[in-house]
């Protein structure tokens, strides 16, 4: 995964993500978007917690409670933490 | 952890809507978590966060707040314990209750299985100052959303004639929805959506750039900035009743690139980096010393078939349950 320390190092090899070609912002372009998107994309130790086999509704895990006969764990947070929290 | 959880069945739901809800699911929810460890909270708020272990029927085993893994695994045990004290028909629900919890209409009944589902995740950039703490978590810090079209929508986003060159301009309805719901600041936490009228700039278009058989190669390219100014907290519950002059904003630019078959009708390849520059801070948004203008990424990918989560202003999309 491109880590910030990366991306640093990558900077000052070849000085081109972070020159401000345009003065509103990073630069994104054809040749930087791998970049970005690598940078961007979460990795695999970061997202090991969706190996869990989550229902994403309490209703799915009552109904399948009552299948399996186990108890339910019920992950219950402001912003639903299969997505935004 | 893992061989306890397989014990149980595990859910992850949006506390706001079961703790405020008045049909059969919301109560059953309801009636869990005033036996647990928030039972009876109204200050400084009523929220009902945490994790629980309950049977189908209602009865609490045991609950907790916290990201420790220790205090989860002591908890996940104690509910074991409690479970093994109860009978079937304790844990059991009855069929009548059963068949009004589990016929709760709910957001995520209308994901779009014909569609387009995107999830979106969310990250600073890199910069060279980091006014924050050295070991402070929201230094690598990232959220993540879900973003939803109709296949209607989806084919709406693609140029009608596809010869190379071809270009469509999104629809605004649609370019509005990802400018001022999915293009906010929700990094360290969340972050209320954007009005449309807080919308400056939402150009997105799709180019076509190449055809391969039934397959449509597109490029999209994009412009968004949403601004918005008013009082309003930006300390979690320290200034709660005493709201300031805030302004707060998210402009980037946008490329992607997607593959569309014309044959299916779907999208098979979707990848969109929307780059650029945040600033302000909201409630809950853990900005509050962090509002200078910084940089902000987002990619938005093809979600797995098993993330169905409803986007989280998905009542801002217009759509009926």
């Amino acid at each position: 995964m491109l880590t910030p320390a990366l991306l640093a190092c990558a900077t000052a090899l070849h000085g081109s993500i972070f020159v401000l070609q345009d003065p509103s912002g990073p630069v994104l372009d054809d040749a930087t978007f791998a970049t970005w998107r690598e940078y961007l994309r979460p990795s695999e130790p970061e997202m090991c917690w969706r190996t869990i086999p989550w229902r994403e509704t309490f209703q799915q895990a009552v109904r399948d409670s009552q299948i399996d006969g186990k108890p339910i764990l019920l992950w219950a947070m402001n912003g639903h933490p299969l997505g935004c929290v | 952890m893992i061989e306890l959880l397989e014990q149980f069945i595990p859910a992850a739901d949006e506390v706001g809507w079961l703790q405020r809800g008045e049909d059969a699911e919301c109560r059953l929810f309801q009636q869990v978590a005033e036996q647990g460890h928030y039972a009876g909270r109204v200050k400084p708020t009523n929220t009902r966060q945490g994790i629980y272990a309950t049977t189908a029927s209602g009865i609490m085993l045991a609950s907790i707040n916290t990201r420790s893994a220790e205090q989860v695994i002591d908890m996940l045990e104690r509910a074991l314990a409690r479970w093994s004290e109860l009978s079937e028909e304790e844990r059991r629900l009855d069929d009548d209750t059963l068949r009004a919890v589990t016929s709760t209409r709910r957001w995520e009944h209308l994901y779009p299985e014909d569609g387009l589902v995107l999830r979106v995740d969310s990250r600073d950039l890199p910069r060279e100052i980091d006014p924050r703490p050295e070991n402070d978590w929201r230094r690598n810090a990232r959220n993540r959303d879900l973003l939803w079209f109709t296949r209607d929508e989806a084919l709406a986003l693609v140029p009608a004639d596809d010869t190379p060159g071809s270009s469509r301009d999104w629809p605004a309805h649609l370019a509005n929805r990802v400018v001022c719901l999915n293009l906010v600041d929700n990094v360290c936490g969340q972050v209320p959506a954007f009005e449309s009228d807080h919308a400056q700039q939402a150009s997105i278009r799709s180019v076509v750039d190449s055809v391969d058989g039934n397959v449509v190669r597109v490029r999209i390219e994009g412009r968004t900035r949403a601004v918005v100014a008013g009082r309003w907290s930006v300390d979690g519950f320290n200034d709660m009743n005493d709201p300031s002059q805030q302004e707060r904003g998210i402009e980037t630019r946008i490329l992607g690139f997607a593959e569309f078959d014309r044959l299916t009708q779907k999208f098979t390849a979707f990848e969109m980096v929307a780059i650029g520059t945040r600033w302000g801070a909201t409630q809950y948004n853990g900005r509050t010393d962090d509002a200078e203008p910084a940089g902000i990424g987002y990619l938005f990918l093809l979600a797995e078939p098993h993330e169905r989560a409803a986007p989280a202003f998905m009542w801002r999309y217009g759509w009926r349950k």
